[in-house]
């Protein structure tokens, strides 16, 4: 699966590098100075990268915890965003990373107690409650879980602080850790989701509908509060039947009292990153279609973003309360 | 005196798809004979050989690093490749460690004494082993373990990515020396032979680009009918940029119409642009 790994030589005997190394044992080691020496360097091609990324395992200095950028919280807290990861293994075509890194190549930061040491700094200079530190940002939080065991060791932190949310974004279904341990009530696992007929031409490579509805089925059994993420809602001609039936299939099989919150934002790209993804997907079928620039942003307009969020809280009413249900939107 | 009448590859009706740099010619004649590449312009600086229905192109730059840049620049200017042409090094290197005759793809390449690195090049980890390869400025006798030596691989990359995407350039070596046997025994005989045993796995590995090189074209190609609308009506640059982007989006939405459609009441390059600009906006999102 991973050909080639390049290590920061300041890493190279870190224990979590020897264990990453020991699961790609056919791998080609180099070891590199710095890992932006590599990354997302002029004239790489992230669209070729991304047939065949490597692997690049790297330390992180600074900035390990950052506000969450607007359209990604939780309105009614403080957000904060951690990356241990850049890029991801599934390909979603909307996906903003393809328009934010021209290298598809995956940069993992093994130094996770670092990260550790300034979530705890943030949580308690921001008086221990009431936040939201969110993992997956830069990443799917849950995609490499067997190969990073990220997910694993961050939680006995967040058991310390009850009244502090950790939320793992994710569409893997790979997460056995989760299913067979005890669930950490401040620690939610939210699924990103749209209609599987929509999910097939633009969620490549990651797990069906379906293998994610039974996955939140297992992990909500088990006790883990789930969130759910209808961002970025797609449209189509017949969105409302595709969305309606989604959202019947999840209400049938997730009981209520699992869902810890239930999200959505409309489709929206910086102009200038909209320009780089349909460059680099020029025949895609999501980027010929209509859309327009609005304040900066490329989306589908206030009135069908207005519409299919309405349609969304409307039929989401009797499933959860409303103040369970926010809306994110990326701001100009 | 400077010599101002050299003639330019004959790019005539030929789109470079491979352009290979190679620092000797002892090293490019089995690819010269491989690919029946022809010697072009006698007056050129660099020699240049071609094969018109491949699409190849092969210049011996000559040893060194400063030299496979230039050589890399002049056949880039000369031939007018495309930014989807990929960009070959081929090449003897030394190494340590590393099997006589082995063939290489160098995926880290450093200059120390410039202080660069590149990482060059699609992985073909199922096709060659990978390595680093450390471009110097002489040959060296004292090598790192499990890092190729060469003189040029350096100064090509930083040179061919200016033309095509990192992805699509290659530095591919083949160990001459090791710590058994020395760099001195190296003959132009000893230098085909290397190079002439590793032709099929050369060919293994060209099927491969080639494919990055066709996906790459058809990402980046202008559709060949925006040429035919240009002929028709007079475009700015901005107006240009915008037919070449909106008709794309098009040519997704309606890939068996033709863009005569478009053009037949059109009075203006606006016209033809409002045109599309309704095509698609009447456009139903219909995903099935
Ligand atoms: S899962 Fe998320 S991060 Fe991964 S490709 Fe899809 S949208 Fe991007």
């Amino acid at each position: 699966m991973i050909d080639t790994i390049f290590i920061e030589k300041g890493v190279v005997n870190h224990s979590r590098t020897q264990s990453i190394k020991s699961k790609f044992k056919n791998s080609t080691i180099i070891e590199v100075d710095r890992y932006q020496e590599i990354f997302n360097k002029r004239s790489q091609n992230f669209r070729i990268q991304k047939q065949n990324p490597a692997l690049i395992l790297a330390e992180k200095h600074d900035n390990f915890v950052l506000p969450a950028p607007s359209g990604f919280g939780l309105a009614s807290t403080r957000n904060f965003y951690f990356s241990h990861m850049y890029n991801c293994i599934y390909d979603c075509r909307y996906c903003f990373l393809q328009g934010m890194y021209s290298s598809a190549n995956y940069v993992i930061f093994v130094n996770f107690e670092d990260f550790f040491d300034e979530i705890e700094q943030s949580i308690q200079a921001n008086g221990a409650q009431d936040l939201t530190f969110f993992s997956g940002y830069d990443c799917d939080s849950l995609a490499f879980e067997n190969i990073t065991g990220f997910a694993e060791s961050i939680l006995p932190l967040f058991k310390s602080y009850p009244k502090v949310d950790l939320e793992f974004r994710t569409k893997s279904v790979q997460l056995e850790s989760l299913k067979s341990g005890f669930p950490t009530a401040n620690c939610i696992v939210a699924f990103s989701m749209m209609p599987e007929e929509l999910a097939k031409r633009l969620d490549k490579k990651a797990p069906s509908i379906k293998r994610r509805i039974n996955a939140i089925e297992k992990l909500a059994a088990r006790g883990w509060p789930i969130g759910l993420r209808f961002d970025p809602l797609i449209y189509s001609k017949d969105w409302k039947q595709l969305y309606k039936g989604l959202l019947m299939e999840i209400m049938h099989r997730v009981p209520r009292e699992a869902i810890h919150s239930i999200s959505h934002g409309p489709l929206r790209y910086p102009k200038k990153m909209y320009q780089d993804i349909t460059k680099l997907y020029p025949e895609e079928l999501l980027f010929s279609l209509p859309m327009s620039e609005n304040n900066g942003y490329v989306d589908y307009g206030v009135d069908v973003e207005n519409e299919m969020a309405e349609f969304l809280i409307k039929n989401l009413k009797n499933y959860v309360e409303e103040a369970k249900i926010f809306q994110c939107v990326v701001q100009a | 005196m400077m010599v101002n009448n050299r003639s330019k590859v004959d790019v005539s009706n030929f789109e470079p798809t491979v352009c290979w740099v190679v620092a000797l010619k002892s090293e490019a004649k089995p690819i010269i004979s491989h690919f029946k590449l022809v010697h072009q312009s006698a007056n050129s600086i660099f020699p240049i050989y071609r094969n018109h229905k491949l699409g190849h192109l092969l210049i011996v730059s000559g040893v060194g690093q400063i030299n496979a840049a230039a050589a890399t620049a002049y056949l880039a200017s000369e031939s007018g490749a495309p930014p989807w042409a990929a960009w070959i090094n081929l090449g003897i290197a030394g190494s340590l460690d590393g099997d006589i005759g082995k063939l290489y793809q160098g995926v880290k390449v450093t200059n120390p004494t410039k202080e660069k690195v590149f990482f060059p090049g699609y992985r073909f980890s199922k096709i060659v082993s990978l390595v680093e390869i450390q471009t110097l400025d002489y040959p060296n006798s004292v090598k790192n373990n499990g890092v190729l030596h060469d003189m040029e691989a350096s100064g090509f990359v930083d040179f061919a990515t200016r033309f095509s995407c990192n992805e699509l350039v290659f530095s591919f070596k083949i160990v001459s020396d090791n710590s058994e046997q020395d760099m001195k025994l190296i003959d132009k005989m000893m230098v085909n032979s290397l190079i002439g045993d590793r032709l099929q796995q050369l060919e293994a590995l060209l099927d491969e680009i080639i494919t990055l090189s066709k996906l790459e074209k058809q990402r980046l190609q202008v559709p060949d009918e925006v040429e035919e609308v240009f002929k028709q009506f007079h475009f700015s640059v901005t107006r240009r940029n915008q037919l070449i982007h909106k008709l794309r989006k098009w040519k997704v939405q309606f890939p068996n119409r033709s863009i005569s459609d478009l053009v037949k009441e059109a009075k203006t390059a606006a016209d033809v642009i409002r045109n599309i600009d309704d095509a698609l906006t009447d456009m139903k999102f219909d995903w099935t």
